[in-house]
């Protein structure tokens, strides 16, 4: 996972109260629910209160490079989101080498795929019992691995919606498949993605299954830089030069444009009606009614984050308009520099939402979203022309 | 302009222009401006219990501008860090480092509420404060005091400069009025004349805390974000309503406001009349402060004034004498310290009121309310007709319990439904069931604190959970029609013990229309 990468809650982690903590076992469905319902029974009668709540089931695989930045994440979703919680952990020491389903040892020469049960809980403010969400870990040798969605959708919670949350770039198409069919809602981050190629399948994914049932958080994650060019236009002054709009420029840190900036690029141009034509030197060009327009990237070479840190936008006559939108990191605020019609300088809150609120955030969305729906195809074609001069 | 914020839901102004091509297809979600909160009335048991801890929640969930301050004004003299000292939080769990962090916005000015120059010094206080952080000059003033200074303290912010127009574009100047607000119509609409004397409507936030609560905006979303419940909401499937606020406290120290304002003043003419404003309101066109309070304020138009004549058999009010709550003894009203021991202030109300509109007409509203009841509960009660045949009369079932569906505003927030059922057996008995939603098992969380939600709004410029200046006075209409029937020829105040569900009289008034309260 790349820097932009969640922010633990230490709060979150110190709040956390373990139940169970049985050692991993050969997995076994019913000796699971058998478990789960035991340590429920002696919870209960040395923990005092203690409510077992379930409003999902959220399947995370995950692997050495996602699993330590994502624990305090899970732990702050269940605080605000209880979950029955499946943790898909891959066996310490084994090469991630994914094997068809056909190839899976059968359990009677490998008995590959462990399970372990544990509850994450949370003392409700001002006291008064604990608030627990179940969690399964499946730990999983690399040939077990397409046993993983059966072994999930055998301890199910029924009615519960099912979101997959894949940040684990490595397996193979074969696991994703097959997990992603017991999902409701898929769950990515293409900030999480090395390189635009990358990036661009997870739009490509996006674009293909429709947002009701895909996300991208670094879309979520965008929310406020949208907010902020949207409003840009209801100024008085502005409102008028959104017709007029011809060259946009997207500074970003980092090696190469960062998720965020493609999305942007891409929200853009689809809400505007551009249709992308071409790609010359750093520029994008589109066609817009009656005029051509460029959207540009540009290098911040002082920020080594990969983030997106400033938008200009400019357009000609009859309505002039030249402003810079910029942000940095996670200030509360944001800067609105008008350099014309009016030159002025406007300070902005900039609310910044940590991963977690991301996450749940998403979770909580039940619409599908028009506004992905139209960018995530214009940010993927973008990202395919590559962004190396 | 107002960008993104996590948790928080309110919709965009409704002044974005709608040929913004970037504000098509996405809702967009606003965080609250920083400003600069002052509560007048900083020393007092509210501001200690509900208000602080309300910011202090809103701080830790980030939903406070990190440029935001709190400034207490009160006579008190105090200082910064014996506020702050004060105000730390009783839960032992407290985040050191965020309490910190919170704290050090926290300051406190000692002034008289009477003295011009104590606003002229507040004035630059806070004008080196907005400016040592930062912040743009956007207020809150939260008025957290008695009512009688209201008042002196809406002159004072007046004649200080320190009231921004509406539609200032710089910043925003925003005042929170705590209930009661007035004492009957006359003095609501005096009180309203004053505010307006200093601020627009859109800048006034009358505050009650139940519209904040979960389950009380819960009311709309069960209603008119589902499909089954709506259709049957009307004269044709419902019976009647009952809407219930009981308290198993007395005046706790509040003796002399209460004596003043009993029940009918202090919960009837703001919570219950809300309850059922929310309960029988036709649906907005859109979800937004005025088309909602609009359907409010139709419901207030339609409720039948209570005619002198009906008041001594559509009203109730009662006194509690001496008995036990909870396992205490506890001593009946008139010996509460601080009370009259003639007094004639009701601790207990029950009223039969009527909806007159095409969708109530015929279905009565009960409300009851009271002080030293069995124990604290808010309920709204739905019941329902029973179906127009009684099929299994021949098996011996005829009088089967109608359906009733309950809405929990406290505790236990939360919704159930009743209804038949037949038992396991060979033979046909019907028995009432009950299918039940819990905020906690179902969502793992307590709702959050009322003051919680509207410190939030205010701060976000949403007034659809405030009472509009027509509410108030509409409520005080009805308020005023029983009060003064009551001191002429209204029934004579009755009496019940302490730790009961009321007189017996209440009981006898649903009686008489073959119906009973149902236990909360």
């Amino acid at each position: 996972m790349k820097s932009q990468a969640p922010a633990p809650g230490a709060d979150g982690l110190k709040a956390l109260h373990l139940l169970g903590q049985y050692g991993e076992r050969p997995f076994d469905a019913a000796a699971i629910e058998r478990e789960l319902r035991a340590m429920w029974k002696s919870a209960a009668s040395s923990k005092g209160a203690l409510y077992r709540a379930a409003l999902a089931n959220v399947i995370v695989p995950l692997d050495a490079a996602t699993h330590a930045p994502l624990d305090p994440v899970l732990v702050e979703l269940t605080r605000r989101h209880p979950s029955r919680l499946f943790r898909l952990e891959r066996a310490a020491g084994r090469p991630a080498v994914a094997v068809a389903v056909a190839a899976a040892p059968t359990p009677a020469t490998a008995p590959s795929l462990l399970a372990r049960v544990t509850a994450l809980c949370h003392m409700r403010p001002g006291g008064g019992g604990l608030v627990c969400s179940e969690q399964i870990v499946l730990v999983s040798t690399p040939a077990a691995e397409p046993l993983l969605p059966s072994a999930v959708a055998s301890l199910l919670v029924g009615d519960l919606p099912v979101i997959l949350l894949r940040l684990d770039g490595d397996r193979e198409p074969e696991s994703w498949g097959t997990l992603e069919a017991i999902a409701d809602v898929v769950l990515e981050d293409s900030a999480t993605r090395d390189d635009a190629a990358s990036m661009a399948a997870v739009w490509t994914r996006i674009a293909a299954r429709g947002s009701s049932r895909s996300r991208d958080l670094a879309w979520t994650r965008l929310a406020p830089w949208r907010e902020l060019l949207a409003e840009v236009f209801d100024q008085p002054d502005a409102s008028r030069a959104i017709a007029g709009l011809r060259d946009v420029v997207l500074h970003y840190g980092g090696a190469a444009p960062p998720a965020g900036a493609w999305l942007l690029a891409g929200w853009i141009a689809s809400r505007l009606g551009w249709t992308l034509r071409d790609r010359h030197d750093t520029r994008y060009r589109f066609d817009a009614p009656g005029r051509s327009v460029t959207i540009a990237f540009q290098r911040e070479p002082d920020v080594t984050d990969p983030l997106l840190v400033a938008v200009r936008l400019r357009s000609g006559k009859p309505a002039p308009l030249d402003v810079v939108v910029s942000h940095r990191g996670r200030a509360a605020s944001a800067s609105v520099e008008f350099v014309a019609p009016e030159p002025r300088l406007l300070e902005r809150t900039f609310g910044y939402r940590e991963f977690a609120a991301c996450l749940i955030g998403e979770i909580h969305r039940h619409e599908p979203n028009a506004a992905l729906d139209a960018a995530a195809p214009v940010a993927a074609a973008l990202a395919a022309l590559g962004s190396t001069p | 302009m107002t960008p993104d914020a996590p948790s928080t839901s309110a919709p965009a102004p409704e002044s974005a222009p709608s040929s913004n091509p970037l504000r098509e297809g996405s809702v967009t979600l606003r965080a609250a401006d920083p400003c600069t909160i002052v509560v007048f009335g900083a020393s007092g048991d509210l501001t200690h219990r509900k208000l602080l801890p309300a910011l202090f929640a809103l701080s830790r969930e980030k939903l406070l501008h990190p440029k935001s301050s709190v400034v207490g004004f009160a006579r008190r003299p105090l200082s910064d860090q014996e506020f702050r000292d004060a105000s730390y939080p009783a839960d032992p769990e407290t985040p050191k480092h965020e309490w910190q962090r919170f704290a050090a916005s926290l300051h406190y000015r000692t002034g008289s509420f009477e003295r011009t120059e104590d606003y002229t010094a507040l004035r630059a206080f806070l004008e080196g404060l907005e400016r040592e952080r930062g912040a743009s000059g956007n207020r809150i003033y939260y008025l957290a005091t008695p009512p009688d200074a209201y008042p002196l303290i809406l002159e004072g912010l007046r004649a200080a400069g320190l009231v921004h127009p509406a539609g200032d574009p710089a910043r925003w100047t925003r005042v929170i009025i705590e209930k009661p607000f007035g004492h009957d119509l006359a003095s609501a609409r005096a009180l309203n004349a004053q505010v307006h004397a200093s601020f627009d409507e859109r800048q006034v936030f009358r505050i009650d805390h139940y519209l904040g609560k979960e389950t009380v905006q819960n009311i709309l979303v069960l209603r008119l974000g589902n499909g089954i419940f709506e259709p049957l909401w009307n004269n044709r499937y419902v019976d009647h309503v009952q809407i219930s606020v009981a308290e198993a406290i007395g005046v706790e120290g509040r003796a002399n406001y209460f004596e003043r304002a009993g029940v009918l003043r202090d919960i009837l003419q703001n919570h219950m009349l809300q309850l059922l404003t929310l309960t029988a309101m036709e649906p907005p066109a859109r979800f937004e402060a005025d088309a909602v309070r609009d359907e409010k304020v139709k419901v207030l138009r339609a409720l039948a004034p209570l005619r002198r004549e009906q008041v001594s058999e559509r009203t109730v009010r009662a006194q509690y004498a001496a008995g036990a709550v909870a396992g205490g003894a506890v001593p009946g009203y008139r010996e509460e310290p601080g009370v009259n021991p003639r007094s004639t202030t009701e601790t207990f109300l029950a009223a039969k009121l009527e909806v007159d509109n095409w969708r109530w007409a015929g279905v009565p509203f009960y409300l009851r309310t009271g002080k030293r009841l069995a124990k604290r509960a808010t309920e709204i009660t739905i019941v329902f007709r029973h179906p127009p045949y009684a099929l299994f009369r021949s098996a011996g079932c005829a009088s089967l319990e109608a359906n009733v569906l309950r809405l929990r505003i406290q505790p236990d927030e939360g919704i159930s439904l009743s209804f038949g059922s037949k038992s396991p057996g060979q033979s046909l008995h019907i028995d009432p069931v009950r299918m039940d939603f819990n905020y906690l098992t179902s969502f793992g969380a307590d709702p959050p604190e009322a003051y919680e939600r509207l410190l939030l709004d205010c701060n976000l410029g949403d007034s659809t959970l405030f009472a509009r200046r027509d509410e108030v006075e509409l409520a005080w209409e009805h308020v005023d029609a029983i009060a003064s029937a009551w001191q002429t020829d209204g029934p004579e105040i009755g009496s019940y013990a302490a730790g009961t569900w009321g007189p017996a009289e209440a009981e006898r008034m649903l009686a008489r229309d073959g119906r009973r309260w149902y236990r909360l």
